[in-house]
């Protein structure tokens, strides 16, 4: 004869109601690392974007001449060069405390798609031996920018210009050189575009 | 054994919960989807953009020359890669319809796509207008009196033989004087290749003159021999000497800038003339020379010591005789100045000791090279 099997209950109410509660919480977990990984690819990008806008600005810098035409003696825009608009810029260090709240053309235009990206540049001369701040022209400058994207991060780039560096040797005949290029790339419609800018290290000749 | 079913009611609870917890589960597979990598996703593209256009900095920023440089195409060429020794040309370009690929081509070659569906590519450009070192300040040159060689006849003689001096390379300026005791206007001769500056004393002294003297230059050529001789009729004593030049105009029409001679017979003078020249360039050398007749000055050449001519704030470059005997011998002397603007020179005198002589002097403006 059987034993009597021991009456099975099915799962009560309140089981059911517990097992999705817990379902739920491990899914909105589960949710939430898929945020992560959007927020990751948008950090990448603006990471990205805050060294490439550094590169252009800094290589804007790095093809100016070192010292003013004019012989100005001291750090920063002289008389007639706006921070507004660096076409009128001519030596290194007129870019020294330049703070621009979104990205900027060397004429002052806005460019579009970099709103809240701040750019400030810092130039100041440095002890030849030692790298370390100087008061009077060494024959050294330090130039520092920094880009700080809209979420905040923060990028800092740092190079040093000789004066007998880069383009401050006289080319065997008066040339058109070019100094620097630039260039903006946007694949597809809803991404930000790319910008990158170079100084160029020769005497390079332009395309007539 | 019974058992019992289930409800409506707990079935209608668990159907509904069922359907929210598989409409949740779902959501999240589209969503998880979603954050799998996707070519076209904004955020990849973005970084896709950097990547492409940081590439492209690293060429531009070698670049040699530009043949083409547009803000949508760009043709320039870099360093050498290959290991052929000549430079490789590089092209970027973007047709500028939208959504066309950005593409790149390498010498030349098949033209490759980087990347697609770009939106907008633009390339700017910063020129500068460099000169060329500007030349330094044209110093011009001037001509410095090098060295000079002499020879001396003290025995009536018809001819003298001169050294060449010794550093005389090819485009020095030579200069040959020849001093001659008695009268030899008309047979003393230089050899070839010796172009006569002047040679006196002039027609207003009367032969037979007590004393000759004869001027010549040239340019040396690559081949000089090693001895001049100079001639004439008649046995005379004679002092000769050649300076050597550098500095100078080398255009033989331009060498010498100007001349002048004097002469005196007669009693002859202590202080002997030596004429004004009027010079026409910069810088030129004022060379002083005189033949004299038996003549003394305050010192004579002792070895490479040069005498005194006389010729106040001139340099002096020899003074000299052809022997000691005071009846029959004739004497030498130079002297130079830089003149710094052309111009009238002035004349300027020698100074001679005890007794006047008769005298023939010439005074040459030497040019300078030009400034390049």
């Amino acid at each position: 004869m059987n034993p009597i099997q021991p009456t099975r209950r099915a799962l009560t109410l309140l089981e059911i109601v517990v097992a999705t509660m817990v379902t739920g919480v491990m899914l909105v977990a589960a949710l939430d690392s898929v945020g992560a990984v959007f927020n990751t690819h948008k950090l990448n990008a603006e990471r990205l974007a805050g060294p490439s806008i550094g590169h252009e600005l800094m290589a804007e810098i790095l093809a100016m001449p070192y010292k003013d035409p004019t012989s100005s003696t001291v750090i920063g825009p002289e008389g007639g060069e706006s921070t507004t608009n660096r076409n009128a810029f001519d030596d290194v260090d007129d870019y020294d405390n330049l703070n621009t709240l979104g990205l900027r053309t060397k004429s002052g235009v806005v460019r579009a798609g970099f709103t809240g990206l701040r750019t400030q540049v810092d130039v100041q001369w440095a002890g030849v031996l030692t790298g370390l701040d100087w008061i009077w022209d060494t024959g050294l400058k330090r130039i520092t920018v920094t880009v700080t994207s809209p979420s905040g991060e923060v990028t800092v780039l740092k190079a040093y210009r000789f004066d007998n560096g880069m383009l401050e040797q006289a080319p065997a005949v008066d040339t058109s050189a070019v100094t620097w290029i630039g260039a903006e790339l946007q694949l597809g419609t809803t991404s930000k575009p790319a910008r990158m800018g170079t100084n160029l290290t020769n005497h390079t000749p332009d395309a007539n | 054994m019974r058992r019992q079913g289930l409800t409506l009611l707990e079935l209608a609870v668990s159907l509904a919960s069922s359907t929210i917890l598989v409409a949740g589960l779902a959501g999240s597979l589209y969503i998880s989807s979603q954050a799998l990598p996707n070519p076209d996703d904004p955020a990849r593209q973005s970084a896709q953009a950097a990547t492409v256009v940081r590439e492209i900095m690293s060429d531009v920023g070698l670049a040699l020359s530009f043949t083409e440089r547009t803000s949508r195409a760009i043709t320039f060429t870099v360093p050498d890669r290959n290991g052929d020794n000549a430079p490789e040309t590089i092209r970027y370009a973007w047709s500028g319809t939208v959504g066309d690929p950005l593409t790149y081509q390498y010498n030349g070659g098949s033209v490759v796509t980087i990347a697609t569906d770009v939106q907008n590519f633009n390339l700017e450009a910063l020129t500068r207008v460099m000169l060329a070192e500007a030349l330094t300040a044209p110093v011009a040159s001037n001509v410095v009196f090098e060295e000079f060689t002499k020879a001396k006849a003290a025995t009536n003689v018809a001819t003298i033989s001169v050294a060449k001096p010794p550093s005389t390379v090819e485009g020095s300026l030579l200069i040959a004087a020849v001093s001659l005791d008695g009268e030899a206007r008309s047979s003393l001769v230089a050899p070839s290749g010796w172009t006569l500056l002047a040679k006196g004393p002039g027609a207003a002294v009367t032969s037979p003159a007590t004393q000759t003297f004869g001027v010549w230059w040239k340019i040396a050529s690559s081949s000089e021999p090693a001895n001049y001789s100079f001639n004439w009729s008649g046995g005379r004593q004679a002092y000769a000497w050649i300076m050597r030049f550098s500095g100078h105009d080398v255009n033989t029409g331009a060498t010498i800038n100007a001349f002048a001679m004097d002469s005196l017979g007669g009693l002859g003078s202590l202080t002997p003339n030596s004429p004004a020249v009027t010079t026409t360039v910069a810088n030129a050398m004022i060379l002083r020379l005189g033949g004299f007749d038996s003549s003394r000055f305050a010192s004579y050449d002792a070895g490479t010591t040069p005498g005194a001519p006389g010729l106040l704030l001139h340099t002096a470059v020899t003074t000299d005789r052809s022997s000691t005997s005071t009846i029959s011998n004739c004497s030498g002397a130079a002297g130079y100045v830089v003149q710094a603007t052309p111009g009238n020179s002035g004349a300027s005198t020698f100074t001679l000791l005890v007794t006047p002589e008769q005298y023939t002097t010439v005074t040459i403006a030497i040019a300078p090279a030009p400034a390049l």
